[in-house]
């Protein structure tokens, strides 16, 4: 990657470490607890009884209520507290995020299975790219996420656009 | 059973005013604690006039325009693209428009346009879903 910020007119200096690209994030464990799914869907106004009534997920088949399709972001930021909590560096510290500074820019999820209350899934992250765009204005980073259950296999693949918007 | 022509348009959902209890429920349960969301000091620190909605509210509001017709099961992929800032106090209006039909893993997919407007009329997302169609209703409801 270039970081070439002796090059051009004065063109921004990047914040991110584009040294990190091909970082991998320590693989974690988390459970998504019912609670968390439910009050989740009822915050976005899910009507859809199968996200929020186990009752009704149950007579639809599922072991249990369904998490809504936006909440594998959810299971990164549970990710992201456990290894915290071990001690192991995250994604966006890793990459130099500046909160200040960053915009979220796109979120592509692809869905090969649903995730439920009470699973246990394994997430793993990886820095895929960096890129500029606009002269150097906006520097961008994408990472990608898969959530995995022993059992049921892959269930989400998450790719996550981050940009910082830089001064001249 | 007749699929929905392509450019038939999906029920559209309105939600917000966006408030900044919501803003503080949405981080609080999201995990998402980027202050930039919640702190109206971080905020202009950082030289922004307020602080401003996580893109992923709207994406969870608008996978229901899709889900409400596919159900969560019949969701494959959903792809959104943040082209604007969500501010505090805008209402969201969610629209998805069936875009075209495909024959992918074995299976019948719908391929669904989707916007995001505020209520001037801004887009503040794109973006697109596919779904699995087999055996869903003729009319999106």
């Amino acid at each position: 990657m270039s970081s070439d910020d002796t090059a051009v007119t004065a063109r921004p200096r990047g914040i991110f470490r584009r040294e990190t690209k091909g970082f991998s994030a320590t693989p974690v464990t988390v459970r998504v607890e019912r609670g968390r799914v439910v009050t989740f869907a009822r915050l976005l106004g899910e009507t859809d009884p199968v996200c929020s009534d186990v009752a009704a997920a149950r007579a639809q088949g599922h072991p249990d209520v369904v998490a809504p399709p936006s909440f594998p972001m959810v299971v990164e930021m549970l990710a992201h507290e456990e290894r915290s909590r071990q001690g192991a560096p995250n994604p966006t510290e890793v990459i130099g995020c500046d909160f200040r500074r960053l915009l979220h820019g796109e979120q592509h999820h692809t869905y090969e299975g649903l995730v439920y209350a009470g699973d246990e899934v394994s997430v793993e992250t990886t820095v895929v790219d960096f890129y500029d765009k606009r002269g150097g204005l906006l520097e961008f980073v994408i990472l990608e996420s898969t959530i995995h259950h022993d059992d049921r296999g892959v269930l989400v693949r998450a790719r996550r656009t981050l940009l910082h918007r830089l001064a001249r | 059973m007749s699929e929905p022509a392509p450019g038939t348009v999906l029920p559209a959902l309105t939600f917000g005013p966006i408030s900044r209890t919501l803003l503080a429920l949405y981080a609080g349960v999201s995990g998402d604690h980027d202050p930039v969301h919640i702190d109206i000091d971080f905020a202009r620190e950082a030289g922004l006039p307020d602080v401003f909605a996580h893109g992923m509210l709207s994406f969870g509001v608008l996978s229901r325009v899709v889900t409400r017709w596919s159900g969560v099961a019949g969701l494959r992929s959903l792809r959104a693209r943040f082209v604007s800032i969500t501010h505090v106090h805008d209402l969201i209006t969610c629209r998805g428009t069936v875009a075209e039909y495909l024959d992918e893993a074995g299976e019948r997919r719908a391929r669904i346009d989707l916007v995001v407007t505020a209520q001037d009329g801004r887009p503040t997302l794109t973006g697109e879903a596919v779904v699995a169609v087999d055996g869903l209703r003729d009319r999106p409801a």
